[in-house]
C-alpha cells in the first residue's frame, strides 16, 4: 500500500507542476493570474479523474476500491450491532457446525490412520459359502503358512500378529492385559515411530528370548506406568517373567493391545499370526483376491478345522470397516449440519433484504449521482463477503471446540487412531465454504437492491408504506424455506430422541441395578477336566459370595445381557425341523435368574447338583415357548443344538460333557429378557447348566447392596485367596455400563444429542430471522400504523395486520416442512435402525414451532401497538 | 483522448495518442506539459490533447516498459518528471510508425477516387 500511496502523491505533484507550467505560459501571454489559472484548469481537464485513470492503468485500482468497500462494510456492521451480531452468529454457527463435521469426516473417513501408505494395507477375510449370512471371518495362519504367504507375488510386504491375553504379575493383584505378539518388522510395516524409545525391529527376533523386549501402548503407559518418561529400561513382570520396556507408542497408535512383543517369544508351533499385507502399487484387490485364493485353499487342506468347507478369500482395506460403520453415523449428521448451514445463510439473506429495505434511500442516492449498477452490486456483494468471512473466523473457533466435544463424548464411535485437528484441508474447506455462503446469501438481496426504483424512492412521502412487493415476496419465500428446513431438522431430532427414549425406557426383562459382571479368565492348560474346572469355579463362587455386601452371585458364560447367548440352530425331538431355526444358548448356573431378577413362569429351575454334573436339562424363555410350542406343552420336551454336542478336537478351549447324546429336557420357562441388543426383539433363548460347556473364561454376575464396583477390590481379594495367580479380566463393568457400551445405544445417544443440538440451533436461527423481519416491517410501517390508529384502528387490529402477513408465510413454510419430513420418514427410519416413527413427533414439532414462532412475532408486533399516533405520523 | 469541439480541431483516433507520445519523447527527455505543447504545435494546432488525458497514457506506456520516467529540474528550475524512450519503446515506435504509414496510404488510396468523383 505504501507504493500505491507514493504513486498517488507523485502523480498529484506531476499534474500540479503541469498546470503551473500552463498557468505560467498564460501569464506570459498576458492573462491575469485568475484567468490564467482558470484557462490552465480548462485545458487540463479534471485532475482527479486523470489521476484515477492513471492509477487504473496499473490495474490496481480495484484493490483500493475493494479496500474501500471492505472498510465501508465494516463500518456498516459496527453501526448496526443488532443486525451484525445476529447475522454473524447465524453464519458462525452454520459454518462452525459444518466445519466440525467435515473435520470429523476428514479424520475418520479421509485420513483415518497414521500409518505409512495406509491405502495399500489390507487384510484377508474369508466368506463362508455354506452359510452366506454368517459374518466374514479373519483367520490365523500357521508359521509355515505365513512364510509361504510372504512370497506371494502381489504383496510388497507382510506383517502378522497373534493377539492374546497374559497376566501381569508382581503387583498388588494380578491383572489380565492384552498382549500382541507381532512379527518384528511391525515398526517398518506401519511406519509409526515410538513416542519414547523404539518400536520392535527385525534384530529383536534373534535376541527376543534373552532380552524379552516389550513396547507398551500409550494408554497402558498412562494407566499402569503413570506416564513416567523414565520407564525405558525398567522391567514389567508378565506371567512371572521379567520383560524390558524398550518403547512407548504414541497416543494415536492405539488398538486393543496394551503390549507389543516379538512373535519370536512363542515357540514356532504356537505362532498363529493374523496377516496384514501391503499390496504392491498397482495391484487391485480383485487381483490379489484371485492370487491368494488358491494359496489359502491349499492352507485349508493342511489345517481344515481353521476354515469352513467352502469359502472364498476376500481382501479388505484396513479402513473399510471404519468407513462402513462411522460413515453410517456421519452421513446423516453431515446432512443435518448442511441444512443448518443453509438455514444460517438464509437467515443472512433475510437480514440483508430486510435491512436493504431501509437502505433504499442510500442506494437510490448513489445511483442518482452516477454509480453504475455493477458498482452498487459489487459493494453489496463485498458487504456480504465481509459478513461471511467474519462469520467463518468465529465459525472455525466453534468448529474446533465442537469437533473436540463430539470426539470426547463419543470416542468409541470412531476409530481409535483418528485424531481430530483443525488442519490445512479443514481450514481451506471452511474458507471456501464462507466465500460460497457469502455469494449464496449475498447475491439475491444484492441483485434486488441494486436496482432501486429511483423515482419512487426519492419521493420522500411514498417511501414508508412497505418495501416493494417483489422484495416482500422474496423475503417471504426465504422465510418459508427456512421454516420448512427447520421443521425437517426438528422432525429428525424428534425421531432420534424418540428412538433413544424408546430404547432407554424399554422393559429390559432383567434388573441391571447393583449388578456387575466380572470376567475370570483361566491360564492356558489349566483345569482341563470338567470335574476340576467345575470345582474350581464353584470354590471361586463360594469365596465371592462370602464377601461382605455381596448378596447374590451367578456364574455364566456368554450370558451377560442385553446381547447374550451363542447363536445356534436347533432341533426339537418329535417335531419336523425342515426350516432353519435359531436360538440363543447361554451357559449359566441356577442363581443366574434370581441374580438378574428374571422370573420363572412355569416348571422349575435345575438344582445345584444337576448343575454340578452337567445334567441334560434346559430352561427356555417365553418367546421360544410361544413360537415353537404353541400348545403350551414345552415342559418335558427335548431340544438339541448340534454344535453343543461335545467337541473332542479342542480340549484346551472347552471342557465338555462326554456322557450325553446332546438332547436336553426342558424343565422350565422363564420370562423374556433382552438378548438381541437394545433395539431388536427378543430372540428364542435356551439356558443350560454352565458345567455342560466350559470355556477358558467364566463371568461372575455379582449383585451387591450398593454400588457394585466399590466391592470389586474385595472380590479380587476373595479370588486371590483361592489362587494367588488368578487375575480378573480388565473389562469389569456394572450392567448399566454394559448397556451403555452397546453400539446401538452409543449411536442412538450420539444421534439424539447432536440432532437435538442442531435442531435447537436451527430453531434459534429461524426465530431470530423471524423476529428481525417482523421488527423491520414494524419499523418500516411506523407512520402507517400511526395514521391507522389516529383514524381509530384498535390495537388488536394493528396486531392482527402485522401477524396476518407473517402468519401466512410461517404456516406455508411449516406445511412444506411437514410434507418433506413425511416424505423422508422412511429414509430416517433406515439410519435410526430402530424404525421409530410416531405421528406424535411431527405434531409435537409443529406445536413447539408454532408456539416459538408466535412469541417471536408477537414481541415486535406488540411494539407496533404501543405506537403513539402523534409521534408516528411525524416519524421519519 | 478528449477533444475540443472547435471545428478545425480533430478527434484523435483510438490508439494514436500513444504513438504521438512515443514520437514526441523520441527526441529526448521531456516532461508532460512539454509533450502536450509539442503535439499541439507540431500538428499545426489541429490536434488538441486534453492535457489530463496524457497521464493515463503515460502510465500505460510505463507499465508496458516502453518509456521511463525520472525526476529532474525543468527549464525554469522547477521539479518535474521527465520521460525517455526505452530500447523496447524505440523498437515499438518504428514498428507503429511504419504500420501507421501503410494504413494511411491504404485508406488514402481507397478514398482517392471518391474524392475525384465529388470534385
Amino acid at each position: 500500500m505504501t507504493w500505491w500511496r507514493s504513486k498517488r502523491e507523485q502523480l498529484r505533484d506531476e499534474m500540479q507542476a503541469h498546470i503551473d507550467f500552463e498557468m505560467q505560459e498564460n501569464i506570459e501571454a498576458g492573462m491575469s493570474t485568475g484567468e490564467a489559472r482558470q484557462a490552465a484548469m480548462r485545458t487540463f481537464g479534471n485532475p482527479l479523474l486523470a489521476r484515477e485513470k492513471s492509477l487504473e492503468a496499473w490495474g490496481w485500482l480495484w484493490a483500493e476500491r475493494l479496500w474501500q468497500d471492505v472498510r465501508y462494510a465494516l463500518r456498516g456492521l459496527r453501526k448496526n450491532p443488532g443486525f451484525s451480531s445476529v447475522a454473524i452468529l447465524s453464519l458462525a454457527l452454520g459454518i462452525g457446525a459444518t466445519t466440525s463435521m467435515f473435520s470429523l469426516i476428514y479424520a475418520v473417513l479421509l485420513h483415518p490412520v497414521p500409518y505409512t501408505d495406509w491405502q495399500q494395507i489390507a487384510y484377508p477375510i474369508y466368506l463362508n459359502d455354506d452359510q452366506p449370512s454368517s459374518p466374514e471371518q479373519w483367520f490365523n495362519l500357521t508359521w509355515s503358512q505365513y512364510q509361504q504367504l510372504r512370497k506371494a507375488d502381489c504383496l510388497a510386504d507382510t506383517a502378522g500378529d497373534d493377539n492374546r491375553t497374559i497376566v501381569m504379575t508382581g503387583r498388588d493383584v494380578p491383572e489380565q492385559v492384552q498382549i500382541d505378539y507381532f512379527t518384528e518388522n511391525v515398526g517398518a510395516f506401519f511406519g509409526v515411530p515410538a513416542m519414547l524409545g523404539r518400536n520392535l525391529q527385525p534384530s529383536d527376533a534373534d535376541t527376543a528370548l534373552q532380552q524379552r523386549p516389550v513396547v507398551v501402548s500409550y494408554h497402558f503407559w498412562m494407566r499402569y506406568l503413570d506416564g513416567d518418561r523414565g520407564v525405558l529400561g525398567k522391567t514389567l513382570e508378565l506371567d512371572h517373567k521379567p520383560y524390558n520396556i524398550i518403547g512407548v507408542m504414541p497416543k494415536d497408535y492405539t488398538g486393543e493391545p496394551d503390549l507389543y512383543v516379538p512373535i519370536s517369544l512363542l515357540p514356532i508351533s504356537e505362532r498363529k499370526p493374523l496377516p496384514f499385507m501391503r499390496l504392491k502399487h498397482g495391484v487391485s484387490l480383485a487381483r490379489a483376491d484371485s492370487e491368494l485364493d488358491a494359496l489359502v485353499h491349499q492352507f485349508a487342506k493342511e489345517t481344515p478345522h481353521d476354515f469352513p468347507n467352502r469359502f472364498r478369500i476376500h481382501l479388505e482395506h484396513m479402513t473399510d470397516g471404519i468407513v462402513r460403520d462411522a460413515g453410517h453415523a456421519l452421513i446423516p449428521l453431515f446432512t443435518a449440519v448442511v441444512m443448518l448451514l443453509i438455514i444460517g445463510c438464509t437467515n443472512c439473506s433475510i437480514l440483508l433484504l430486510a435491512r436493504g429495505m431501509s437502505r433504499q434511500n442510500e442506494l437510490a442516492v448513489r445511483a442518482a449521482v452516477g454509480a453504475s449498477r455493477l458498482r452498487i452490486l459489487r459493494q453489496l456483494v463485498v458487504e456480504a463477503l465481509v459478513l461471511a468471512i467474519v462469520g467463518s473466523l468465529l465459525g472455525v473457533l466453534i468448529a474446533f471446540w465442537m469437533a473436540r466435544l463430539i470426539f470426547s463424548l463419543f470416542p468409541d464411535v470412531f476409530m481409535h487412531e483418528s485424531i481430530v485437528r483443525i488442519n490445512l484441508p479443514v481450514l481451506a474447506f471452511s474458507i471456501a465454504l464462507a466465500l460460497l455462503c457469502g455469494l449464496a446469501f449475498g447475491l439475491l438481496p444484492s441483485l434486488r437492491m441494486s436496482l432501486p426504483d429511483l423515482a419512487k424512492v426519492m419521493q420522500a412521502t411514498a417511501r414508508k408504506v412497505a418495501g416493494s412487493s417483489g422484495q416482500a415476496r422474496a423475503l417471504n419465500t426465504l422465510i418459508a424455506a427456512q421454516i420448512a428446513l427447520t421443521t425437517v431438522i426438528m422432525g429428525a431430532a424428534g425421531v432420534a430422541v424418540g428412538g433413544f427414549m424408546q430404547m432407554t425406557h424399554r422393559n429390559l426383562g432383567y434388573d441391571p441395578q447393583h449388578v456387575m459382571s466380572v470376567p475370570v479368565p483361566l491360564h492356558e492348560h489349566s483345569y482341563l477336566t470338567r470335574e476340576t474346572r467345575a470345582a474350581y469355579f464353584r470354590t471361586l463362587k463360594q469365596q465371592i459370595a462370602a464377601v461382605p455386601g455381596v448378596t447374590e452371585v451367578a456364574r455364566t458364560a456368554a450370558a451377560t445381557p442385553p446381547d447374550s447367548g451363542v447363536n445356534l440352530n436347533f432341533a426339537i425331538l418329535g417335531a419336523p425341523s425342515a426350516q432353519r431355526q435359531y436360538l440363543r444358548a447361554s451357559f449359566v448356573d441356577p442363581e443366574y435368574f434370581s441374580t438378574l431378577r428374571i422370573p420363572l413362569l412355569q416348571g422349575r429351575l435345575w438344582s445345584e447338583s444337576e448343575n454340578a454334573r452337567g445334567g441334560a436339562v434346559a430352561v427356555i424363555n417365553q418367546t421360544l415357548a410361544r413360537r415353537y410350542f404353541p400348545n403350551g406343552d414345552a415342559i418335558g420336551r427335548q431340544i438339541r443344538t448340534p454344535t453343543l454336542t461335545p467337541q473332542t478336537d479342542d480340549p484346551g478351549q472347552v471342557v465338555g460333557v462326554s456322557n450325553s447324546n446332546g438332547w436336553l429336557v426342558v424343565v422350565g420357562i422363564v420370562a423374556d429378557s433382552l438378548n438381541n441388543g437394545l433395539d431388536k426383539t427378543v430372540e428364542p433363548a435356551l439356558y443350560v447348566p454352565d458345567s455342560r460347556f466350559m470355556w477358558t473364561e467364566t463371568h461372575f454376575l455379582i449383585r451387591t447392596q450398593s454400588s457394585p464396583l466399590a466391592a470389586l477390590h474385595d472380590v479380587q481379594r476373595a479370588i486371590l485367596s483361592v489362587n494367588p495367580d488368578q487375575q480378573t479380566g480388565s473389562n469389569v463393568r456394572d450392567l448399566n455400563q454394559w448397556i451403555e457400551q452397546q453400539p446401538e445405544f452409543k449411536q442412538q445417544r450420539l444421534f439424539s444429542i447432536l440432532f437435538g443440538l442442531f435442531s435447537g440451533l436451527a430453531l434459534a436461527l429461524a426465530l431470530a430471522g423471524l423476529y428481525s423481519v417482523v421488527s423491520y416491517s414494524v419499523a418500516q410501517r411506523t407512520n402507517e400504523f400511526g395514521i391507522r390508529m389516529a383514524l381509530g384502528a384498535r390495537r388488536t387490529h394493528v396486531l392482527w395486520i402485522v401477524c396476518r402477513n407473517i402468519g401466512t408465510t410461517v404456516f406455508s413454510g411449516l406445511l412444506a416442512g411437514i410434507l418433506i419430513f413425511l416424505a423422508l420418514q422412511s429414509f430416517l427410519a433406515h439410519w435410526t435402525q430402530n424404525g421409530y416413527s410416531s405421528p406424535l413427533v411431527i405434531v409435537a414439532v409443529a406445536a413447539l414451532f408454532i408456539l416459538c414462532a408466535a412469541s417471536a412475532c408477537t414481541i415486535p408486533a406488540l411494539r407496533a401497538t404501543f405506537i403513539d399516533p402523534m409521534q408516528a405520523v411525524r416519524y421519519e | 483522448m478528449s477533444t475540443r469541439e472547435t471545428n478545425d480541431q480533430l478527434e484523435l483516433l483510438q490508439g494514436t495518442l500513444d504513438l504521438l507520445i512515443l514520437q514526441t519523447i523520441a527526441r529526448g527527455p521531456v516532461h508532460g506539459h512539454a509533450i502536450a505543447k509539442s503535439i499541439e504545435a507540431r500538428s499545426g494546432e489541429v490536434l488538441q490533447v486534453g492535457h489530463g488525458s496524457l497521464y493515463p497514457a503515460l502510465q500505460r506506456l510505463i507499465r508496458q516498459g516502453l518509456i521511463q520516467g525520472e525526476d529532474g529540474p525543468s527549464e525554469n528550475n522547477r521539479k518535474a518528471r521527465f520521460y525517455r524512450l526505452s530500447a523496447k519503446g524505440r523498437k515499438r515506435l518504428f514498428a507503429e510508425t511504419s504500420k501507421w504509414e501503410r494504413l494511411t496510404e491504404a485508406v488514402g488510396r481507397i478514398l482517392a477516387p471518391i474524392a475525384g468523383e465529388n470534385s
